[in-house]
């Protein structure tokens, strides 16, 4: 009986114990096991987080859109060049039918990666309360929308027709997503739905940003501006265009003066963290290798482009570098340093929209203090004479003139200037290029001057493949 | 006031839906007590006990049988020992147990109450008995699931620094992919043991397809390289549900659990003393196809240079990118600067030189392995106790690499009380590997636009002066650099191999701790803890002079061109590179056991929780100038600007990575398992396992997983009816049951906070595609298996057929791109997988001379049988050699494109595009479903094992292992068919170049198409995706012949030992016969990749018992 007992009692300890251990596990559990696998782990849902989401420029200011001018006229790659280079630059330079090939589009994937980035933001700022009197959740917010905003625009310049007034609620534009949910499914919109998107937000994102932002990568109000007056000017609306550019530079009107940089060095322009005064957004581009800056780069500027460039013109030993010894130069004056082509906004940009809008419209002398202005600050000073046309037609060739020389690489500006132009048949250019005994011909308005849409969109999503 | 919160804290378990398990394990606990209770108040006086040990080794022996005139009355259990109620009259009773000579022992009423019996080993080789899963030792008479133990003996057949080799041809199941061993794990899912068992249910790449490797009870983390094999007892190889199921949510892919040696109670000290060294044939650089010798090369070059494939960067003056001899040497000629007879004397002198020799004598040597241990164990009545020291010292390949490990562990178990064990035990590891070789095969680089380095470089000169390869920048760059004032730019291979001092420094500590208190005979509880905790340092120290530190001292100099003063931007000086990973884990246990027979029934239950906790953090740094004379270093530098660099552009300073990695691993987990056993002729087992794990993101429920496995076994040969006299043991075991698997990832958008180096600011980068419905995967196994011995053992083996199904697989799926992302992480894969494991042994001749034979055969038949990631035009290369899923095919599927013959006319590749001979690459590529494609077979094999003959005489004996597999399919490389990409890409050099089509009529003897320029992409991926480059990778292979001479010292009287072994091994004996007619080696991954075959190897080795 004694021994039962002695049995009962051990049984009631071990009892006790599982009992307690179980019971200590039942409340702290969960506890214990709510802690994150990795350190720098993070499931952004701050307020903080999200500003730090937008501040990656990897993402955001790193990989902006570039296809369009290996597709333009302000450069060429020769023959020998192009043999040596891979397949997708060569379709690319060539007009060819496909350019991908099945390979990964990085213009497409990179910019709609900042779509989704942006979407995740503005998806989170909907669930944390809404302090929208908070400087901070006003800039996150008004950041998403513009960057969303920009990379939409971008893709718009390659995949779809320019916008065309006349038929752009029928053209097909690009997938509007709008959600991050990746399991939905976007098919293409229409031209007009999202130059109207684009543009709703950027207004929207107006009145949320701040006028200057604490790093030139993030947006601002002078930004949007910007954005929207090159926006209008694609559109071919030219008093908008001349309304957003003249209040971006009310407000941000710097220009640097060529006269004070060492323009014989690699780089010859300040860096980013030095600040060009002429900066007003920082983005740079995803690099293709005939366009990257270095010597290795096989693009090199198109000889009847450098030849318009007098010899006091500071930009033609700025932007250029003779190619070893064959004569040839190549471009190397990106706002952004370290061999990568600018995509950000600057003034320069600005003072020749505004000029052109305002000689379009008929006041010549707004546009020629604006050219002059640009122009005295790319000059030698000694030499600079002030540009004085009296005919509407010729100053505006002048300023488009201006405008390829002052932006020639100036990441999808040209093609997008091309196709803009177009519409105007004294404008018109046709392209050509020259390979292994081929003529390849690029007229005005051709299909082509729209990119193929990604193969794995076509195959995955059943999105609707472009004519070309 | 404790038991109140007792109550409560059941009360709170009972009604959650969740807690369910845990109420189960309650239940258990409650069982075992009042079972506990009762059968001792079952037990009389007429009791009978005994102990059943092996009369060599002194070991328990578990599972041998006690019987009476026939009927079994009683077994022995896990400690060996047995008891029955004894009968009134004198009887003689049979101890019998297979692979032992049987005992009878006789019984008088009121005498001998406790029998001690040592059986004698019949078999040839010992028989093991026993498994072990970590949280018990089982007899394996006693077990349903699958289970593989290899004993110390089979485990001691082969040479070899990591415990793992030495399981290669000797496991059933168990097949090793060749990417084992390689390097130093320092992350902490950076461990590739390159093992699978039972093939692999696992299909993603974030999923980790390492079978769970448990070190006595508890995971183990660390590098496999820290554990010594000489302290290995015996290891077992748990394959189904049913054996590892106990180990919940790690073990679907299998567990490794080894067993060290250690002492036993009232066991004389034993003192073993073992060493070997083995010699390794210097490696076979010539095998690899993935070459281009000099002559074929300078061909290509020299079209190339005609084409002005070489014209940008010969025309480039500003970034100088590198360019061959021969490329200098052509464009000196057009320049007029040398004649065409001049320049083509020097290229034709360089046609005949081969790098591969000067990487023979200059960068690989023989392989010298060696290996010392001793170990010491043994016991009092009170305590036992084990110590044992080993040393390994290792000279790689590669000249200056090597490795050396220095292991010390002890153990003790101490009795104060009768009832109460306390286990004490540390181990530790120290090893060194050298790296100090980046001068092997396909390391040197010489940067764009030619990646590798050119076929006719050479190392040093026929003085043995050590001479320079073009490295970053155009020769004549170099050559000029110091008389403008730079350091020497130039890059010696040799050189560098004399200077460098790269070194991973690991060293380990395990801490044991265990209590064990015994309630009565059958029941005790068991507290352990054991603490690792594994530093990994790199210290890699690049001197002044080696040629990083003086490019990046070169790159950042700015020389005044009027005054020639030098400003360095970066310091001068070396380049100090110190990283540290620090691994802990800390693991509690606490575990009931229990374990009784009454009567027909015998119970073994066990049920315990546990708690997890693995951290790991790292760091890595770098220090620029730094001079190792003073330990000094340049901290002021301004590592945010671009500065201006040479030869051109600008570009910041590298800077030191300051941010801390770190990972926190926890786990909770309740289990339980029973074992009955009704009659030595049925046995039922059920295990159950609750895991919960801190996976990031994932709702709280779902961190949460329960397992579970049952299983039946059926001793026939026990049963009544059973009179198949040549066949005396047959028993058949069915398990089912889950298991599962861990994927660290998220169910959320996560991404990872990191500082930006444009702005300074904090941002999160990494962003991952959200997945709310992300779930654990599970793997369902059913497992037959029957077990078969003749009579006096002569033949025996087990045929197991099982069945793994595994769902909820996570899987990357592809998605379009304009969801801003390429892949998703889902759950949207099931397979099927079945085969056979079998295991046959034979002992063909028992008398002086004997003869064994071990057939090893395993069939793996796997199936996927959902797949939601479609199929893209880039499926076939993104898997480049390893197959693809589809569905109704095997995980590792290998597709082609179609192929037709070349094209007489141009020799170009030609495919099949709508039932017709097509050229239409893009077109070929686009049309990418699986229908489409040609399924050339599995690319891992379906038939695979291993073939045994062990040969003995007196002493002597002889072992043979071939290993063999069938019933799979490879890619092979072969020459790009764009002409740039032999000498722009680091792979497409092929011997198949030579083979090319070049005139019409080639095409009746080669399927090699003419080689393009400008490059064709769809046309090159086309031809190397092709059917024509598949082939059958059936082989058999000799793996190794072992000889060795036993002495025992019982048989010589004067010598100090008691027995003693004196052996000689030789492995990677190579292929006796493959289905390829190309004399590859499958195994060797052929396919863009460059390979270099294991040499042969030969050891010799003594070990010694005193």
């Amino acid at each position: 009986m004694k021994h039962i007992q002695l049995t009962y009692f051990r049984c009631a300890v071990i009892m006790l114990t599982a009992g307690l251990l179980l019971f200590a596990s039942c409340k702290k559990q969960d506890e214990w096991l709510d802690r994150k696998n990795t350190k720098s782990d993070v499931s952004p849902s701050t307020l903080q987080d999200f500003q730090a989401v937008l501040d990656n420029t990897t993402s955001f200011n790193g990989q902006g859109s570039v296809m369009g001018l290996m597709g333009a006229d302000n450069l060429y790659i020769t023959e020998t060049a192009l043999d040596a280079e891979d397949q997708v630059n060569r379709n690319a330079y060539l007009w060819a039918k496909d350019i991908y090939n099945g390979t990964t589009a990085y213009d497409w994937y990179n910019d709609y990666r900042v779509v989704e980035f942006s979407n995740i933001v503005l998806e989170g700022l909907a669930k944390i309360k809404d302090d929208s009197e908070s400087p901070d959740y006003r800039n996150v917010k008004g950041s998403a929308l513009f960057y969303r905003a920009y990379a939409f625009y971008q893709l718009c310049q390659l995949y779809c027709k320019p916008y065309i007034a006349a038929t752009a609620a029928d053209d097909p534009g690009i997938p509007l997503r709008q959600s991050s949910d990746v399991n939905q499914r976007v098919q293409r919109s229409t031209v007009a739905d999202a130059y109207e998107l684009i543009i709703g937000d950027l207004k929207a994102a107006a009145l949320l940003l701040p006028e200057i932002p604490l790093y030139r990568t993030r947006p601002s109000t002078v930004a949007v501006n910007a954005l929207l007056a090159k926006i209008y000017l694609s559109m071919r609306d030219y008093d908008n265009a001349q309304l957003y550019a003249d209040a971006a530079l009310q407000r941000f009107p710097a220009l640097l003066d060529y006269n004070t940089l060492t323009i014989t060095t690699a780089d010859p322009f300040p860096t980013f963290a030095k600040s060009n005064p002429e900066i007003i957004y920082y983005a740079n581009c995803q690099g293709y290798l005939p366009l990257l800056n270095g010597g290795s780069s096989s693009s090199r500027i198109s000889p009847d482009l450098f030849q318009t460039y007098e010899s006091s013109d500071l930009r033609k030993t700025a932007y250029y570098a003779q190619s070893g010894t064959t004569g040839y130069y190549f471009f190397k004056g990106s706002y952004a340093a370290s061999g990568y082509l600018f995509d950000g906004f600057g003034t320069d940009e600005l003072y020749l929209i505004r000029a052109e809008c305002a000689a379009r419209r008929g006041d010549l002398s707004a546009a020629l203090n604006d050219l002059n202005l640009l122009l005295k600050n790319r000059y030698q000073k000694t030499l600079f004479v002030p540009v004085s046309i009296a005919d509407q037609d010729a100053l505006v060739s002048r300023i488009l003139l201006e405008r390829r020389k002052e932006l020639p690489y100036m990441a999808n500006t040209r093609w997008d200037d091309l196709r803009r132009l177009n519409q105007e048949s004294r404008f018109a250019v046709t392209l050509t290029r020259l390979y292994h005994g081929v003529t390849y011909t690029l007229e005005p308005n051709d299909n082509r001057y729209v990119l193929p849409i990604p193969d794995d969109e076509i195959h995955l999503e059943g999105l609707a493949q472009n004519p070309r | 006031m404790k038991t109140k919160k007792c109550v409560r804290g059941l009360l709170c378990l009972i009604p959650k839906r969740r807690n369910v398990y845990s109420y189960l394990i309650i239940s258990c606990l409650f069982l075992i007590a009042s079972l506990a209770r009762e059968m001792d108040a079952q037990e009389t006086a007429q009791r009978v006990t005994g102990v059943v040990t092996d009369a060599q080794t002194g070991r328990p022996l578990a599972g041998a049988t006690v019987s009476s005139a026939g009927h079994s009355v009683a077994r022995s259990d896990s400690s060996g020992r047995f008891q029955f109620t004894g009968t009134t009259v004198a009887n003689t009773y049979e101890i019998s147990f297979i692979g032992y000579k049987a005992q009878l022992l006789k019984y008088t009423p009121g005498k001998n109450l406790f029998f001690v019996v040592r059986l004698e080993s019949e078999a040839f080789a010992l028989r093991e008995v026993t498994v072990s899963t970590g949280y018990q030792t089982l007899s394996k008479e006693r077990v349903t699931g699958s289970f593989d133990q290899i004993g110390n003996r089979l485990f001691n057949r082969s040479t070899g620094t990591n415990i793992l080799e030495r399981l290669n041809g000797v496991a059933s199941g168990l097949r090793f992919t060749g990417t084992a061993f390689n390097g130093v794990a320092t992350t902490n899912t950076g461990r590739i043991l390159g093992i699978n068992i039972r093939g692999e249910a696992t299909l993603s790449g974030n999923v980790s397809k390492d079978p769970l490797i448990v070190v006595d009870n508890f995971p183990y983390e660390g590098n496999m390289a820290n554990l010594n094999p000489n302290d290995v007892e015996s290891i077992t190889v748990l394959k189904d549900a049913a054996a590892a199921s106990i180990w919940g949510a790690r073990a679907g892919n299998g567990v490794i659990v080894i067993t060290t040696k250690k002492g036993r109670k009232n066991q004389p000290m034993q003192v073993d003393l073992s060493a070997n060294v083995t010699v390794a044939k210097r490696p076979d650089l010539f095998y690899d196809r993935n070459f281009l010798p000099s002559s074929d090369y300078i061909g290509v070059e020299t079209d190339l240079f005609k084409k002005g494939y070489f014209d940008t960067y010969l025309n480039n003056t500003t970034t100088r990118p590198p360019l061959s001899p021969v490329i200098d040497l052509l464009d000196q000629v057009k320049k007029g600067t040398i004649t065409a007879v001049d320049a083509d004397n020097r290229i034709n002198a360089l046609r005949s030189l081969d790098i591969r020799d000067q990487y023979a004598q200059y960068a690989y040597r023989p392989a010298v392995k060696q290996q010392y241990a001793l170990g010491v164990h043994g016991g009092t009545a009170q305590q036992s106790y084990n110590f044992s020291i080993g040393y390994d010292k290792n000279l790689d390949q590669l000249v200056r690499n090597g490795f050396d490990r220095l292991t010390i562990s002890a153990g003790n178990v101490y009795s104060p009380l009768k009832n109460l064990d306390i286990t004490t035990g540390i181990y530790y590891s120290r090893n060194t590997t050298s790296l100090n070789n980046n001068i092997g095969m396909q390391s040197l680089t010489v940067g764009t636009p030619l990646p590798g380095v050119y076929p006719y470089a050479q190392f040093a000169d026929a003085e043995g002066d050590h001479l320079a390869v073009t490295k970053g920048y155009r020769a004549a760059y170099v050559a000029d650099a110091v008389s403008k004032g730079f350091f020497d730019w130039s890059y010696r291979p040799l050189d560098e191999l004399a200077l460098a001092d790269n070194a991973t420094r690991s060293a380990e500590l395990i801490l044991k701790a265990g209590l064990k208190y015994s309630f009565n005979r059958h029941l005790h509880a068991d507290l352990q803890y054991q603490n690792e905790r594994q530093t990994v340092d790199t210290r890699n120290y690049q001197a002044p002079g080696s040629f990083a530190a003086r490019d990046l001292v070169n790159r950042f100099t700015i020389i005044d061109p009027v005054t020639g003063v030098k400003t360095y931007q970066v310091p001068k000086g070396g380049i100090l590179t110190l990283g540290d990973y620090l691994l802990n884990s800390s693991n509690g246990r606490l575990q009931l056991n229990y374990d009784q027979s009454f009567g027909k029934h015998s119970i073994i239950a066990l049920a315990g929780a546990e708690l997890r906790e693995l951290t790991t953090t790292s760091y890595q740094r770098t220090s620029l100038g730094y001079d190792d004379t003073y330990g000094t270093s340049s901290m002021a530098l301004n590592y945010s600007t671009s500065l201006p660099v040479n030869p051109y552009g600008t570009a910041t300073i590298p800077s030191p990575d300051g941010s801390i990695r770190g990972g926190l691993n926890r786990f909770v987990s309740y289990y339980a398992n029973v074992g009955y056993t009704y009659d030595d002729r049925y046995e039922l087992t059920l295990s159950g396992r609750k895991d919960g794990a801190n996976i990031f993101g994932v709702r709280t429920n779902d961190r949460v997983t329960p397992l579970w496995s049952a299983g039946l076994g059926w001793n026939m040969s026990r049963e009544q009816f059973y009179h198949v006299n040549w066949l005396p043991h047959l028993r058949a075991r069915l398990s089912y049951g889950y298991n599962g698997n861990v994927y660290n990832g998220s169910a959320y958008v996560t991404g990872t906070y990191q500082t930006n180096s444009l702005t300074g600011a904090t941002v999160i980068a990494n962003i991952s595609a959200p997945n709310p419905e992300l779930r654990w995967e599970r793997v369902k196994n059913i497992n037959m298996g029957v077990d078969f011995a003749s009579k006096g053992d002569r033949f025996s083996g087990t045929i197991e057929y099982f069945i793994k199904n595994g769902q909820d697989l996570i899987q990357n799926v592809p998605l379009f791109s304009s969801s801003g992302y390429l892949t998703f992480t889902g759950n949207a894969a099931s397979t099927r997988s079945h085969g056979f494991d079998i295991t046959l042994n034979s002992r063909n001749l028992t008398g002086a001379f004997k003869w064994n034979t071990v057939l090893l055969l395993s069939t793996l038949k796997d199936k996927v049988t959902e797949y939601n990631a479609p199929f893209t035009s880039t499926s076939l290369t993104q898997n480049a050699g390893g197959g693809i899923p589809a569905v109704g095919r095997s995980l590792y599927s290998v597709f082609a494109y179609k192929w037709s013959r070349l094209d007489p006319a141009t020799g170009d590749p030609q495919g099949e595009l709508a039932g017709k001979i097509s050229k239409n690459y893009s077109g070929i590529i686009a049309n990418f479903k699986p229908d489409s494609l040609q399924y050339m077979g599995p690319a891992r094999p379906t038939l695979y094992g291993s073939f045994r003959n062990d040969f003995s005489y007196k002493g002597f004996a002889v072992s043979v292992n071939l290993l063999y597999e069938f019933g799979f399919v490879f890619r092979r490389s072969s020459t790009s068919i764009s002409e740039a990409d032999l000498v722009s890409g680091n792979f497409g050099q092929n011997l198949d170049y030579e083979q090319r089509w070049q005139q019409a009529g080639d095409e009746l003897h080669t399927s090699v198409p003419s080689l393009v320029y400008p490059s064709n992409t769809t046309r090159n991926t086309f031809y190397q995706y092709s059917a024509a480059l598949v082939e059958n990778g059936a082989n058999i292979r000799l793996q190794d012949i072992r000889l060795s001479y036993d002495l025992s010292g019982r048989a010589w009287k004067h010598v100090p030992f008691k027995n003693a072994q004196v052996f000689s091994y030789a492995s990677n004996l190579g292929l006796i016969w493959r289905a390829n007619k190309r004399g590859l080696d499958p195994d060797l991954s052929n396919f863009n990749a460059h390979a270099i075959p294991l040499p042969f190897t030969l050891s010799f080795g003594f070990n010694l018992q005193f």
